[in-house]
């Protein structure tokens, strides 16, 4: 019976580690692809031809995480943040037809990976470990 | 079965006017008061103090503790609504603090090249025409476990929320929390407690100066023609 009681015990730790190990595998993953994104907005913008069409939309200035004039250095706070600066400025562009042809032409698969990344950290909760099957209405950190 | 009594066949310790006086305050105290017993007593307070806080409540004698009135209520301070108590000087320091940190953000941003625009119905501020963001301030409980709530419930879903924590009511800012809420479910609450405050790390600051760094814009250059 004690026998049991340990082997169980035994197998919860490593079950827990597993998952502790999965999530941070998981939140590594996240910054990576969001750094990737980042760079390549980074490029799109320094396209000439891209930088005339943001000026025709009246576009007189852009976030400085995305300009590559500054030098910008990851802050200290989470990437998922760096992302919502850099969706609310490129998103608008996903969804022009104009830009939207463009971008697919010149970055095909840019778009697809910008609206993936921003379900996937919709979906998963852009908090590190966040526990999963439980009301998503209070989220206890 | 049935006893002999001998009132008065021992010297009492107390005298017998004393014991009627705890006996009867011990009957009261048996007794299960009703809701509107227990929000008498509040009034009461209320009006003999001309205030209510839950340090007042704790220290009247005849009035049950917060805790009582947690449980019949939910919270003392619904206790307090329900009287018609508003703590006002509460809400006045909260207003006071936010409008602080609205005032820094408009500067700040605006320095960094950026603009802001400020709408002051639903106090949401609208930055670089792109981003929503609200300022909330968070208490930490006084009652139950040491924990500080953030969330919103607007219409308008902000797309960051900066909490400001204060340690204690009318204290001064401890830290902020810059949240992706446009990330979270709409009318979610996030509850960060002491023990665990290090998962929140990476979105909590001492000052506003990494946000405002987020916010920071570079003017582009027209196309040559």
């Amino acid at each position: 019976m004690v026998d049991l009681r340990d082997t169980r015990r035994a197998e919860a730790r490593k079950r827990r580690v597993l998952e502790r190990l999965g999530a941070d595998q998981r939140e590594l993953n996240k910054h990576l692809r969001i750094g990737r994104a980042l760079d390549q907005m980074r490029l799109i913008l320094a396209d000439e031809t891209f930088g005339n069409l943001v000026h025709n939309h009246g576009i007189q200035s852009v976030p400085g995480l995305l300009s590559q004039e500054n030098s910008f250095v990851a802050g200290a706070l989470d990437r998922s943040l760096d992302f919502i600066v850099a969706w609310r400025f490129f998103s608008p562009f996903i969804y022009d037809p104009v830009t939207a042809v463009f971008l697919e032409t010149r970055w095909p698969g840019f778009a697809l990976e910008l609206r993936d990344i921003f379900i996937s950290i919709v979906a998963d909760g852009p908090f590190p470990h966040e526990l999963r099957g439980r009301d998503r209405r209070t989220i206890g950190i | 079965m049935s006893g002999i009594r001998g009132v008065g066949a021992y010297e009492a310790i107390v005298s017998g006017e004393r014991f009627e006086q705890a006996r009867k305050r011990l009957a009261d105290l048996a007794r299960a008061r009703t809701e509107n017993d227990l929000l008498d007593l509040l009034t009461a307070l209320w009006c003999r103090h001309g205030h209510l806080s839950t340090a007042l409540v704790e220290a009247a004698p005849h009035i049950p503790g917060a805790v009582a009135y947690a449980r019949r209520f939910g919270s003392i301070a619904k206790a307090f609504r329900l009287i018609g108590f508003r703590n006002r000087e509460n809400i006045g320091n909260n207003a006071d603090l936010r409008k602080a940190i609205i005032k820094d953000v408009v500067e700040q941003v605006t320095k960094r090249g950026g603009y802001v625009e400020t709408s002051p119905w639903n106090k949401q501020l609208i930055i670089n025409g792109e981003m929503k963001v609200n300022v909330f301030i968070s208490r930490l409980k006084s009652t139950g476990p040491r924990i500080w709530q953030f969330g919103y419930v607007s219409k308008s879903k902000p797309d960051i929320l900066i909490g400001a924590r204060i340690a204690e009511r009318a204290g001064p800012i401890v830290d902020y929390f810059i949240l992706p809420f446009m990330l979270l479910p709409h009318g979610s609450w996030v509850t960060a407690s002491v023990s665990s405050g290090v998962r929140l790390e990476r979105f909590r600051s001492t000052t506003l100066v990494p946000f405002y760094d987020l916010c920071a814009r570079i003017p582009v250059a027209g196309p040559k023609w």
